[in-house]
């Protein structure tokens, strides 16, 4: 056990998982530096510095550097999946999917289903997501509702280092595509994360504080920022429990209800915006499983129908931040 | 003018423990008490939990107003016959002050050390030899003594280990048979430079024990075994085996439910703990094996063998692990302390019941 930052965390299991099996490969952009070019070796370690290392540990033949082009790159992390490999990714911002829809949501989503169970894609997408380094209107989305929306993706978004490390290691020994979203913002966070190999079920919700008062389901950054809220309001004799449910598909259902059967009160707070998101997703589920349950609307907390500002104050206003929640978490109290 | 007048003091359960919290009295001032009456409930950080009066007396002060925090030692009342003048615990009142050493201020420290090639994590607290070396059941650790440790501590040195596989020990273990970790607990007390501990098992780490002191009599100057039986009983097959398949965290609460008397002993806390350790791979592995082993040995050391050292039982009534049995009955010299209202965890149940039981036989066995 050792204090390892969210990037450490990551970067320990793809190198777990590349010594654990030789046919997990890295696939992306300057993961290996130096390529085509008379550039030093493991200059950056990818565009996040992730990887870094991780080249002199296993050769470029499994730490592979490619164009500028994620059509290409995602390709052919979708082909070389389909042929027997085991390959991680790096798409550097969700942002970028657009020029790569077809590649993970035509061809790696339906693959299994296809060919009716006969072929696999064992692929992992580990991606970034996330507002607040004025990075501007195309590179500040947090998409994981438009992964979710296809059936035949896992969609994982790890809130801490702990969880980060264990859930890309169940990532990469899954059989089916997993984009993996890492939230730009948490790289740097530290906590006390086993030096060895482990794995964390996906549809595991993790329960990060028990109140009783009302039920705050939280993702990604969010639970940070949740869990301040949440410790404003236990000052204030408000309890409440806490849920990450750290996969967004599968969805832990079950923790969710067995919070909501207790509180009657839900909060959900998502990064990502207010339509067709994770917060409406499972805000409609609930509404149709517990409505007996509830004992006031459920509220949802999220940035506002607008693209990400990129201007610092107007991204400020934009992100949701404890204030928002706490000012909902008082609006269902008092009903 | 103090004979016969104890003072109750603030319990500090767990390491980070620095004040607890009076929540209510349940015995008023002049009722005359037992060994296990419940005084009064404190609140921790991590728990709510009455402290016990410890031995036959009268309740003649409650000192610590309901609702207020008193730090860990602090003066929450007065125990002392009848026989005793007001006047006299009145002086003793005035004249209590904090101990000089106090716990807080006892040098803790984790270390590692190596033994038999396995690192192993160990935590010392207070000071003080012979010391106690505790060690933890299956699938436990180090951690798991928290609510006696420092109770123990006041009066010497305590050191508690992550055995091979557990904790923050090494996880891949060289071996799992109980031979080796026997040699494990011998090796460390050579690399601590001990010739002599008292040992404190718990469950698995009770039979470790009770092996350690037959193959080293010289070296245990006294035994305590907690929740450990002497022979495996088909509950506790069955229940490691569930906890071996407990993948989930409801299936793991359901378990560790098994262990305690009272099932809301088991915090949320508690289950992630645990999950974590689970869901390290080499752990499981490790576990797995020692579970093999342990079920195959083909013969465990009996708790009721007459004892070569002086030898003490301490067991739940409600253990469903590791039931003792309704006739079983200790041989010569071993004294057996059996708990009401606890399970399998005496010492997360009862943790200031068992501390008192370790140090008074802790001080029996010192005594020339």
């Amino acid at each position: 056990m050792s204090v390892k930052s969210y990037r450490a965390a990551i970067r320990e299991a793809l190198e777990h998982e590349m010594q654990r099996d030789p046919d997990v490969v890295l696939i992306g952009q300057d993961l290996a530096g130096g390529a085509g070019g008379g550039g030093e070796d493991d200059a950056w370690g990818g565009p996040m510095a992730v990887t870094k290392g991780l080249v002199g540990k296993f050769g470029r033949e499994r730490v592979l550097d490619t164009p500028v082009s994620e059509a290409a790159s995602i390709g052919a992390a979708v082909g070389a999946a389909a042929a027997g490999l085991r390959p991680v990714a790096e798409l550097m911002f969700c942002d970028f999917i657009g020029v790569c829809c077809d590649q993970i949501l035509n061809q790696a989503a339906k693959y299994r289903y296809t060919f009716g169970g006969q072929d696999q894609v064992p692929l992992t997408i580990r991606t970034t997501i996330g507002a607040g380094q004025q990075l501007g209107s195309q590179h500040s989305q947090a998409l994981y509702p438009l992964f979710s929306y296809f059936p035949g993706l896992k969609v994982v978004v790890p809130a801490t280092a702990y969880d980060a490390k264990g859930l890309l290691a169940t990532a990469i020994r899954d059989n089916d595509p997993v984009i993996f979203c890492e939230h730009r913002l948490l790289y740097r966070l530290r906590e006390d994360v086993p030096d060895e190999s482990y794995t964390i079920p996906f549809g595991e919700a993790r329960i990060v504080e028990e109140g009783g008062d009302v039920t705050v389901v939280a993702l990604s950054r969010m639970v940070h920022v949740a869990a301040e809220a949440v410790r404003a309001l236990r000052e204030d004799g408000i309890d409440c429990d806490l849920i990450d449910p750290r996969t967004t598909t599968p969805l832990d259902t079950d923790t969710i209800f067995d919070s909501v059967e207790a509180t009657g009160r839900l909060v959900i707070v998502d990064e990502a915006g207010p339509r067709c998101g994770t917060a409406s997703d499972i805000a409609a589920i609930v509404a149709e499983e517990m409505f007996n349950a509830l004992r006031a609307p459920i509220r949802r907390v999220t940035p506002p129908y607008a693209p990400v500002p990129a201007a610092p104050e107007l991204e400020r206003s934009y992100v949701p931040d404890a204030s928002r929640i706490i000012a909902a978490v008082r609006s269902v109290m008092e009903r | 003018m103090n004979e016969g007048i104890t003072p109750l003091l603030m319990p500090r359960w767990g390491v980070d423990m620095t004040e607890g919290k009076v929540v209510r009295w349940l015995v008023g001032e002049g009722a005359a008490v037992h060994a296990n009456t419940e005084l009064v409930e404190v609140e921790s950080e991590k728990a709510v939990a009455p402290v016990e009066a410890g031995a036959e007396s009268v309740l003649r002060r409650r000192i610590a107003p309901e609702g207020v925090m008193v730090p860990v030692g602090g003066l929450l009342g007065v125990l002392a016959p009848n026989g005793v003048a007001d006047a006299d615990i009145e002086a003793f009142v005035q004249a209590f002050a904090a101990p000089k050493q106090s716990v807080a201020a006892m040098p803790t420290q984790d270390e590692t050390v190596t033994a038999l090639g396995q690192s192993l994590r160990l935590l010392s607290f207070g000071a003080g030899d012979p010391p106690l070396l505790l060690a933890h059941g299956f699938g436990g650790d180090r951690r798991g003594w928290s609510l006696v440790q420092s109770e123990l501590a006041r009066q010497r040195r305590v050191i508690s280990v992550d055995l091979p596989g557990h904790g923050d020990s090494s996880k891949t273990i060289a071996s799992a048979s109980p031979e080796f970790f026997r040699d494990i607990l011998l090796a460390l007390m050579d690399a601590l430079g001990l010739a002599r501990v008292h040992l404190v098992g718990h469950s698995w780490g009770g039979v470790l024990a009770m092996a350690v002191a037959e193959q080293a009599p010289q070296r245990v100057a006294s035994l305590t075994l907690i929740g450990t039986a002497g022979q495996e009983t088909p509950v506790e097959a069955n229940y490691i085996r569930d906890f071996l398949d407990a993948a989930r965290r409801a299936e793991v609460k359901t378990v560790l439910q098994r262990l305690f008397a009272d099932p809301a002993m088991v915090s949320r806390e508690m289950v992630e703990q645990v999950l974590r350790f689970k869901r390290i791979e080499a752990a499981d592995d490790a576990l797995r094996k020692i579970a093999v082993m342990s079920h195959e040995a083909s013969r465990r050391p009996d708790p009721a063998a007459a004892p070569s050292v002086p030898t003490q039982i301490i067991a739940g009534r409600e253990d469903r692990i590791c039931p003792l049995g309704e006739n079983f009955t200790p041989p010569q010299g071993v004294v057996l302390h059996l708990l009401d209202r606890v399970g399998h965890m005496p010492h997360l149940e009862a943790p200031a019941k068992v501390a008192s039981l370790i140090n008074a036989h802790v001080s029996a066995a010192s005594a020339p």
